[in-house]
């Protein structure tokens, strides 16, 4: 286990230095540092409860006291700073005897549960319990406590239990100084002091599932849910997140191959010990029953898959990609990578594309996303890559976030950065919408610049004139370190009146003083820093943009020193390490052209083959090529593009114009419903390479546990190349990394063994930098000269009109990431289970929309349908969405448009218009069938229903269940041999179960939830919906709030009669549910039901059971009804009524009882309960229903919760209570 | 009634939004207004302070003042600081709950008086000391608890 | 010419039925065709005989009390506007000899001047010391104050000079003036009578001090329990600020100062200075550990002068007529004037402002009369309910702060509570763990446990379970806290639990001399 030393409180840097003596050591430190520190770092343990060196300290636990010669009392040491020359006694009589007073009062209110505790054997209380001596509590348990305190599990991930909390308030301080949520506090005051959120519970709190509270938390109140499950952990391996561009750190802790928890490492350089919902928690994907492990081949897209071994995959992919070659040529292929890829993974991919193939049709996801970054950046100061390090936002003073939402997207840096914004840095946020940085939890900007979608050039030459035309440029800098002629140029253009803020103010839709008060702001600020995202980069003008920012920064000298610069944060783990590795047509490793002759030669000497000196094909020209067909086969590595790129259609389209498509990836994803060959990928805790950060970090991706796959990811692309006749040997991803140090300068110094000594190097990491570079172009740009450019402000083609009067603009979302493929199969569903539309209150109104509406969106491009949200975060006249889902199809209206420099797709920017809409749109519904088509092509284990244990007691009468065995338990009373017996019994489940037919309601039944599946295809068959099972291509069992729903996907022939049956309203089936159509229709708890206070006695009850059977007329014939009798309270039977139905005869009665009077008394019914003949009852106000047979669980939770006395079994002389035995006298 | 007092709360949040450390002074705003802080207007204030929710819960159930559901029609507090009890506060505290048939922190049958306990009302030189609602009364004895008890359930 | 009739618009002469007298009075004047001139005026501070009428004569002001509202009819027609016999007759204020007794300097025109008129207030000698200090330079201003000898009157007993001084040091682009009013002690009262009786000498006091230390924004932290006094303070402040004595213009000296009250929300523990100034940034009132000092690192993270009320009331008198004037007064190093507050079981309840020095029986027997109840005296509680209870055999102990520490009692805000000889000093004990758990903030351990405990094993000692193992935890707890708490709440709930069982063991089951 990786084991950290706490200091107890923060290290503290200072120019002083201060020499002290502690229990007789002398220690110097920096001046500022607590002794509790001082302490540490001399090798001297003091004890401690609410002191952690990653929170400020607090004083709150009275353990960590010393004596210091000289003054008086006993200073608590974490806050108790060092003084020149003080003597400090960590360990005397007297100390021992306060810090045993102090734990003997800890330990009077908490549960003597050690042996049987999650956390025993990892609890700080535990230990600090054994280091003060605490032998006995001598207040005895008898006293006031929290023993009983209720546990709260509402959070998927992890629970609070405060019967064993000692509020220390470490998760309140980590939510607040960590986190900067602020979502707990401490309730009440003095013993009464209690963690709470000011909710009903975590889940509803403003928590955004950090996990810094259960980091910080020293005994087992707050723990992972997965610890209470497994264990304590017994091993831990460190390695890189493989989700956002922030990179964070991560001990994986294990046992065995089992990942006990995620966590933060608090050595990692970009997270310092922090971490979000998604690296935290949202690892459970990598083992999700979703993941194909075996190779996959087929002959068309229209084939089921057939499982191959590897060795058949990869050589039936090699002799596909040869004879495609041999037929159209050698430019007929290409591969992609993602940023998802290690570095040695896209470095061997394009090696493969370049060396193996011989083309430069090799490109990246980042082209999606950050390419105008690496074009833009490198442009202007010389280095495809952000100027800083995360922690130089620390020395910002003025932070300008341009089209980027760090919380949602960023959340690990964001917490830094709002902690600097608390320490007093600006802020001004360029969005077009209110993030939360805009307005938040002791965050406010400064400036909120609200600009239209699509104006962001406009923007940066209003700032631009302002520094130009106000005097605001350093010109000893721009002299010195700039291209004059250059800058002359840009700043006669920016100084045009037509630049003006005033001149562009319409455009932007955002105030003239506002863009003169930020750029005053940004340049006069003191250190200003800007941070940017895709609301920079997807744009016609991404490029532009990108230069404009770096214009910015240079123009006033905020570029090549801490705390200020140009940082991209990318979207993904490793967009920057996968642009650095190569992955672009026009670019090798390091960002070296394939035209230049060196590099040219360096590589082909390398690599020995032959290489193309013409830049290859990007991803669109890639579609565009396979459309008018000259581009056969595709090698797509962890890449998603039919989700993830726009304009699906075009997407789609192109894929399918190929010949063989081979996708490598963890599961089905939309893309490898297009392919060919599908070789299973690797997570990212199976293999070893490197992820490369926003901030160039190059961090380890080590192996936890073995490919379930088989082979890591560049093992299975070497085993292609090999194939393919070119041999590819590294025995480990580390030879990778040294193949790619030889040939890349600003790699040069780059090994598995220095990040294994220092955890992670920032590039350029060489001869002159051997421990990496976290702050670029200090004293020279790297490409020298810093050069401006000048950015002209192009409105784009995507014009809004009268058809399409919207602008839809897109993000992300803080629980999902990117596609969505990982925490789409993670509990993160709790927070986002669908991508929803936000339009502003006017927009809506104007349109007829409300909250909760199916929206159609549609574009020139295509249309979709998604939920409305209706909100002020987006302004009028803009919509927002979000693309983590796939049949959401945010990307079937977005447009071919991209930037002119990079082919970045225009994502930010799509006109559109929204109308209120019943279903979903054709493309999604179409491609609910394709894609569950495609799915049941595959050979995969039938879904089965997450069922958690054979029996659950029982639950709200809302909830439904299901179950294994269709049963749940419950306390009844029996009666039997004059006696009144508590007992536990189980009763039948009934639930309501609604069909689902690609996606439309259609019936609803109350059924047992057990064999579901089954259930529905005898239905669908039964009822003529479907002819063969065969038509039938998947079902999802769903448990909805209300009921299940069974989710079927059909062929599309049987959807569309269905749907004309529907229409004619023919055949319509009847249901146990008076033709409810869905779950929400179905269960109508009766409301404000006016129950009779009757009381009965037992002995009119067994007199009733024993008269009525002789009253049954009909019965007694045939043996074939139901009875429903009224009974007085004498027990006579004064009313009978009898039908084949057992509903039918209650209803009878009911109907005659309603016509002659009211007479006291209760229903005595032949047949069992359900909840319906609960309902009944209970609308008509009787107090009592009896039995012959047994109720089920929803009959027996609708009784209790409608006060009705349900009685079943009643037989002979017994009987059981399920609800309300007092009415039983 | 409900949204009359929503109205109100934005109507004190308005007024606050600019006023450094506005939490106290707005809660007493809310609770002067409307007889309570009510939980529904935690979101509110959080927002217009750019605090967090859980915050607003921290402060409002710290302080004993402060309370989130409507008490009677009027508060009476008994002191039970040590100078009232040099006097015979406890005796006085005895015979007001056994008088009014609730404990401290609840409210009459009728809904006319919430007893509390307090310590220290500042009237020591005239123990023991009571208030109801806010007024300070002194040298209270039965005869006296008796009459504050019957003009509070007249008015 | 109207004639002028005093009564009292301080709380607990409100609480014994003085706006009835005042209504009386005026409506019987209407009745009988007298024009008089009714002011609202302090507290003389002699409260059993409130409500204390006095009337202006060409004698002076003479005075009438216990008024009763039934007594205003037979008060007129004995013709008291003209200072004529009743038989509530007290005769000349100034000859009564409670007041005679006392040295009033603080508390100089408390009772005599009508509380939020300035004209009153200037022409009792009133923004004098202002005006000097106007004239002066912020290090001259606090090294009056440090001459004075003036010790912080809240309890802690801190030289104000020297925390001044700290203040004025500490660069900022904002400092602050805080008036701790969060006067939560059982017993005490002299800062009510300050902010309902002469609310304008602090407004002038924290002037001065924002003017020493370079602090232009003043809060008054007032408990919620003082309604009356805020609506004083609150009506005084705006007639300050009319009249240019606050605000951006001080008597246009162009310096400025704004100062506002805030109101507490019913937490003893946010009398401690740091919790103070948390609650006045909107938080919770958790104690802050120092350093940093407040004085450093304050309201706002600003440096920021936190005094309680009466050391600021007192500063526009040492300003006024020099720090030497102040330090003349009182014993060792304890200068200048305390304004002591009688409570309890004492017959003549009130405030006495003494020189330092006087001792516990003269203030309990010859100002006080001895117990209310007319028995014996058995145990005072001096400083509040953290300060330690004293026996008889300690009633010869000067008021002094170091003669006090050398007994283990503190002399606190000056609060003096008196029991007769019925208490039972274990209970009281049981009362000051209670007190203690109902007060505490919940951040230390000690505190937020022990006060509990604390009560539990004293039922057990009161029910003699256990009684020798609880004998020795109560000690072993009171040790913990004492030593181990994070501020004076859980540090000091010791000194009224073990000075009961040192002084009193009989009533814990203990026998005499089993006690120490």
């Amino acid at each position: 286990m990786s084991k950290y030393t706490d200091f107890g409180t923060p290290a503290k840097t200072s120019a002083h230095q201060i020499t002290l003596e502690i229990d007789g050591t002398q220690i110097t430190v920096a001046e500022g540092t607590s002794i509790m520190h001082a302490a540490m770092v001399g090798g001297v343990t003091v004890p401690k409860l609410c002191a952690t060196d990653s929170l400020d300290p607090y004083g709150s636990c009275r353990l960590c006291l010393v004596e210091i010669e000289g003054r008086r009392g006993y200073p608590a040491s974490c806050t108790t700073p060092v003084a020149e020359g003080i003597k400090v006694k960590t360990q005397t009589p007297k100390l021992a005897d306060i810090r045993r007073g102090v734990m003997e009062l800890y330990i009077s209110d908490h549960p003597l549960d050690c042996l049987t505790c999650a956390t025993n054997g990892d609890c700080e209380l535990q230990d600090m319990a054994g280091a003060v001596g605490l032998r006995e509590v001598r207040y005895g348990y008898d006293g006031e406590n929290h023993l009983k305190a209720e546990k709260d599990t509402s959070n998927p991930y992890f629970q609070f239990d405060p019967s064993k909390c000692i509020v220390c308030s470490r998760c309140v301080r980590a939510c607040e100084e960590v986190q900067g949520t602020y979502a707990l506090t401490i309730q009440g005051r003095g013993f009464e002091s209690k963690v709470a959120s000011g909710t009903e519970n975590f889940l509803e709190s403003e928590c955004v599932s950090c996990g810094a509270c259960v980091q910080a938390c020293p005994t087992a109140t707050l723990i992972e849910k997965s610890v209470v499950q497994h264990g304590v952990p017994e091993h831990s391996v460190t390695t890189t997140c493989a989700y956002c561009g922030v990179g964070c750190s991560f001990d994986a802790e294990m046992k065995g191959e089992q990942v006990v928890r995620m966590v933060p490492s608090k050595n990692g350089g970009a997270n310092h010990g922090h971490s979000c919902v998604k690296g935290r928690f949202a690892w459970g994907y990598a083992t999700h029953q979703d993941r194909i492990t075996t190779p996959m081949i087929r002959k068309s897209i229209h084939d089921a898959w057939t499982e191959v071994s590897w060795d058949e995959a990869i050589n039936y992919a090699a002799s596909e990609i040869t004879r495609i070659q041999a037929k159209y040529g050698k430019e007929a292929v290409g591969g992609i990578t993602s940023s998802r890829c290690t570095n040695e993974e896209v470095y061997v991919t394009q090696k493969l594309v370049r060396a193996v193939l011989g083309t430069n049709n090799v490109d990246t996801c980042a082209r999606v996303c950050h390419s105008p970054t690496g074009y833009g950046l490198k442009q202007t100061l010389g280095e495809s890559a952000g100027t800083q390090t995360f922690d130089s936002v620390m020395h910002s003073d003025v932070i300008f976030v341009i089209g980027a939402n760090p919380t949602d997207g960023h959340p690990v840096f964001a917490s830094q950065m709002k902690r600097r914004l608390r320490e007093g840095a600006k802020l001004i946020v360029a969005d077009p919408r209110q993030i939360d940085l805009v307005s938040s939890t002791h965050v406010k900007a400064d400036y909120h610049l609200k600009l239209r979608p699509g104006t962001n050039v406009a923007l940066i030459s209003a700032m631009s004139h302002v520094i130009v035309t106000e005097g605001l440029v350093n010109e000893a800098f721009v002299k010195e370190r700039c291209e004059i002629d250059s800058f002359e140029a840009w700043r006669d253009f920016a100084a045009k009146q037509e630049n003006s803020p005033e001149a562009l103010s319409e455009a932007l839709g955002v105030p003239a003083e506002d863009l003169r008060a930020a750029a005053r702001l940004y340049a006069t600020g003191g250190n200003a820093a800007i941070y940017y995202g895709l609301g920079v980069t997807e744009h016609s003008q991404g490029s532009t943009m990108v230069m404009g920012i770096a214009n910015l920064s240079m123009a006033t000298a905020n570029v090549g020193r801490e705390g200020v610069g140009v940082n991209p944060l990318r979207g993904q783990n490793n967009v920057q390490g996968s642009c650095d590795m190569g992955s672009m047509p026009h670019e090798y490793p390091g960002y070296r052209h394939v035209s230049d002759d060196a590099t040219h030669a360096l590589f082909e000497t390398a690599w020995g083959r032959p290489l193309s000196k013409e830049p290859g094909l990007r991803i669109p020209n890639m579609l565009d090529e396979a459309i008018s067909g000259s581009f056969k086969a595709l090698y797509c590595v962890g890449e998603d593009i039919v989700q993830s790129d726009p304009n699906t259609q075009h997407v789609t389209h192109g894929l399918e114009s190929m010949e063989c498509v081979i996708v490598q990836d963890l599961f089905l994803n939309e893309t490898a419903m297009y392919a060919h060959v599908f070789f299973p990928g690797a997570s990212f805790l199976e293999k070893s390479g490197t992820f490369t950060n926003a901030e160039r970090r190059i961090s380890p991706v080590r192996r936890v546990m073995t490919p379930k796959n088989g082979y890591e990811d560049w093992e299975v692309t070497a085993k292609l190349a090999n194939a393919l006749g070119y041999p590819m040997h590294y025995s480990h991803a580390s030879d990778i990394l040294d193949e790619i140090a030889a040939l890349t300068p600003t790699f040069k110094g780059v090994s598995f063994k220095k990040l294994d000594e220092l955890g992670s190097v920032q590039w350029p990491c060489d001869d002159a930098n051997p421990s990496g570079t976290p702050t670029m172009h200090i004293d020279e740009f790297v490409r020298g000269k810093g050069k401006f450019f000048i950015t002209e402000y192009v409105p784009t083609t995507e014009k809004v009109n009268a058809k399409y009067p919207l602008i839809l603009t897109t993000g992300r979302i803080l629980s999902q990431y990117n596609v969505g493929a990982q925490t789409r199969r993670t509990q993160n569903v709790t927070w986002h289970t669908e991508d929803i539309i936000e339009i502003h209150p006017h927009d809506a109104e104007d349109r007829g929309i409300k909250d909760g509406d199916w929206v159609g969106i549609s574009s020139r491009a295509g249309e979709t349908v998604l939920h409305a949200k209706i909100t002020e975060r987006v302004q009028p006249g803009v919509v927002y969405t979000t693309f983590h889902h796939p049949e959401s199809g945010a990307n079937v209206i977005t447009t071919d448009i991209s930037d002119w420099a990079t082919n970045c797709p225009e994502f930010k920017v799509t006109a559109v218009q929204l109308t209120k809409v019943t279903q979903l749109s054709e493309w999604q519904r179409e491609y609910k069938v394709f894609s569950q088509e495609q799915i049941g092509f595959v050979q995969h284990p039938k879904n089965e229903v997450n069922a958690k244990s054979a029996c659950i007691l029982m639950p709200d009468v809302k909830q439904p269940l299901i179950t294994q065995t269709g049963s749940s338990r419950l306390m009844v009373q029996k009666w039997q041999a004059d006696e009144l017996k508590s007992l536990e019994d189980c009763v039948a489940e009934e639930v309501p179960v609604a069909m689902i037919y690609n996606g439309i309601s259609h019936a609803v039944m109350l059924a047992t939830p057990l064999d579901l599946e089954d259930f529905a295809l005898g239905f669908s068959l039964a009822e003529g919906i479907l002819n063969s099972p065969k038509e039938l291509y998947g079902i999802e069992v769903v448990q909805q709030a209300s009921g299940i729903e069974l989710k079927m996907d059909i062929a599309s022939g049987r959807f569309s009669q269905l749907k004309n049956r529907r229409r004619s309203m023919t055949g319509r089936t009847g249901c146990g549910l008076c033709g409810a159509e869905s779950l929400e229709q179905a269960l109508r708890l009766p409301d404000g039901v006016n129950i009779s206070k009757d009381v009965f006695d037992k002995a009119a009850l067994l007199k009733a059971l024993k008269n009525a059977a002789s009253q049954q007329v009909l019965q007694s014939e045939t043996g074939a009804t139901h009875a429903s009798f009224w009974v007085n309270p004498n027990g006579d039977v004064t009313m009978v009524r009898e039908d084949v139905g057992r509903h039918n005869a209650l209803d009878k009665l009911l109907g005659a009882r309603a016509q002659q009077g009211t007479e006291a008394g209760f229903v005595l019914t032949t047949s069992r309960a359900s909840y319906e003949m609960v309902q009944k009852v209970a609308v008509a106000g009787v107090a009592m229903l009896v039995a012959i047979s047994a109720p089920t669980g929803l009959a027996v939770r609708v009784a209790e919760q409608c006060g009705v006395t349900l009685v079943g079994f009643a037989r002979f002389e017994q009987f059981v209570v399920y609800t309300h035995p007092e009415r039983l006298v | 009634m409900v949204e009359e007092i929503l109205v109100s709360i934005e109507k004190h949040i308005q007024a606050h939004i600019n006023v450094p450390g506005a939490l106290m002074p707005l809660l007493h705003a809310i609770q002067d207004d409307v007889g309570y802080v009510p939980e529904s207007s935690y979101s509110p204030i959080a927002k217009a302070l750019n605090l967090s929710v859980a915050e607003i819960h921290g402060v409002v159930t710290f302080y004993h003042h402060f309370r989130t559901h409507a008490p009677g029609k009027h508060i009476l507090q008994i002191c039970r600081a040590e100078s009232c009890q040099a006097m015979g506060s406890e005796a006085l505290e005895i015979y007001v709950k056994k008088t009014l048939g609730v404990d401290y922190h609840q409210t009459t049958s009728d809904g006319a008086i919430t007893l509390e306990p307090i310590y220290c009302l500042g009237n020591c030189a005239c123990s023991p000391a009571a208030s109801i609602d806010d007024q300070v009364c002194g040298r209270v004895d039965i005869d006296r608890v008796n009459e504050i008890i019957a003009e509070a359930r007249a008015a | 010419m109207a004639i002028k009739i005093y009564v009292p618009r301080d709380s607990s002469a409100l609480s014994l039925g003085a706006n009835k007298v005042a209504a009386n009075i005026q409506a019987e004047a209407v009745k009988r065709g007298i024009e008089i001139n009714l002011v609202r005026n302090g507290s003389r501070g002699l409260f059993w005989l409130e409500t204390m009428v006095e009337v202006a004569t060409s004698k002076g002001r003479v005075a009438y009390g216990p008024v009763m509202p039934k007594d205003v009819a037979s008060l007129f027609d004995a013709d008291f506007i003209n200072g004529e016999a009743h038989l509530l007759n007290l005769g000349l204020t100034d000859e009564i000899e409670w007041l005679k007794k006392q040295e009033r300097l603080t508390f100089a025109r408390v009772g005599i001047t009508d509380p939020v008129s300035l004209e009153d207030y200037v022409a009792h000698d009133g923004y004098k010391g202002l005006k000097n200090a106007l004239a002066m330079s912020g290090a001259e201003i606090v090294k009056e104050v440090t001459d004075s000898g003036l010790r912080g009157r809240g309890g802690a007993a801190f030289p104000t000079g020297i925390k001044w001084n700290t203040v004025l040091n500490a660069p900022a682009d904002q400092k602050y003036i805080v008036c701790n009013a969060d006067e939560g002690d059982s017993g005490t009262y002299s800062d009510r009578m300050i902010m309902e009786g002469d609310p304008l000498v602090l407004v002038e006091g924290m002037t001065i001090a924002g003017l020493a230390v370079g602090a232009t924004q003043g809060y008054i932290y007032l408990r919620s329990e003082y309604p009356d006094a805020l609506v004083t303070l609150n009506e005084a402040i705006a007639n300050a600020y009319q009249a240019g004595y606050l605000g951006d213009d001080i008597c246009g000296s162009g310096k400025q100062f704004h100062l506002e009250v805030r109101r507490a929300a019913g937490a003893y523990v946010c009398g401690e200075e740091t919790s103070l100034l948390e609650s006045l940034e909107g938080k919770r009132g958790l104690v802050r550990f120092k350093p940093p000092l407040p004085a450093i690192e304050g309201l706002f993270g600003k440096p920021t002068v936190v005094n309680n009320v009466i050391s600021l009331a007192t500063v526009p008198i040492v300003l006024d007529k020099g720090g030497q004037f102040y330090q003349d007064f009182g014993m060792g190093r304890s200068r200048g004037t305390l304004p002591i507050q009688l409570a309890g079981n004492i017959k003549q309840c009130g405030l006495v402002e003494k020189a330092f020095g006087v001792t516990l029986r003269e203030l309990l027997y010859d100002f006080g009369g001895g117990s209310a109840s007319g028995k014996p005296i058995r145990a005072v509680q001096v400083g509040g309910p953290l300060g330690a209870y004293l026996p008889e055999s300690q009633f010869d102990t000067p008021l002094d702060y170091e003669k006090f520490s050398e007994i283990w009692a503190v002399l606190g805000h000056g609060g003096i509570v008196a029991f007769d000889d019925t208490v039972d000093m274990a209970k009281m004990a049981r009362y000051a763990f209670e007190f203690c758990a109902v007060e505490s903030c919940g951040k230390c351990t000690p505190c937020r446990i022990g006060s509990t405990r604390g009560v539990e094993v004293m039922d057990k000692i009161i029910a003699k379970e256990d009684h020798a193992k609880n004998i020795t935890l109560v000690r072993d707890l009171s040790d913990t806290m004492l030593n181990g708490s994070l501020c004076a709440l859980g540090g000091m709930t010791p000194y009224p639990v073990l000075s009961a069982m040192n002084h009193f063991p009989e009533d814990f089951g203990l026998e005499k001399g089993q006690a120490a």
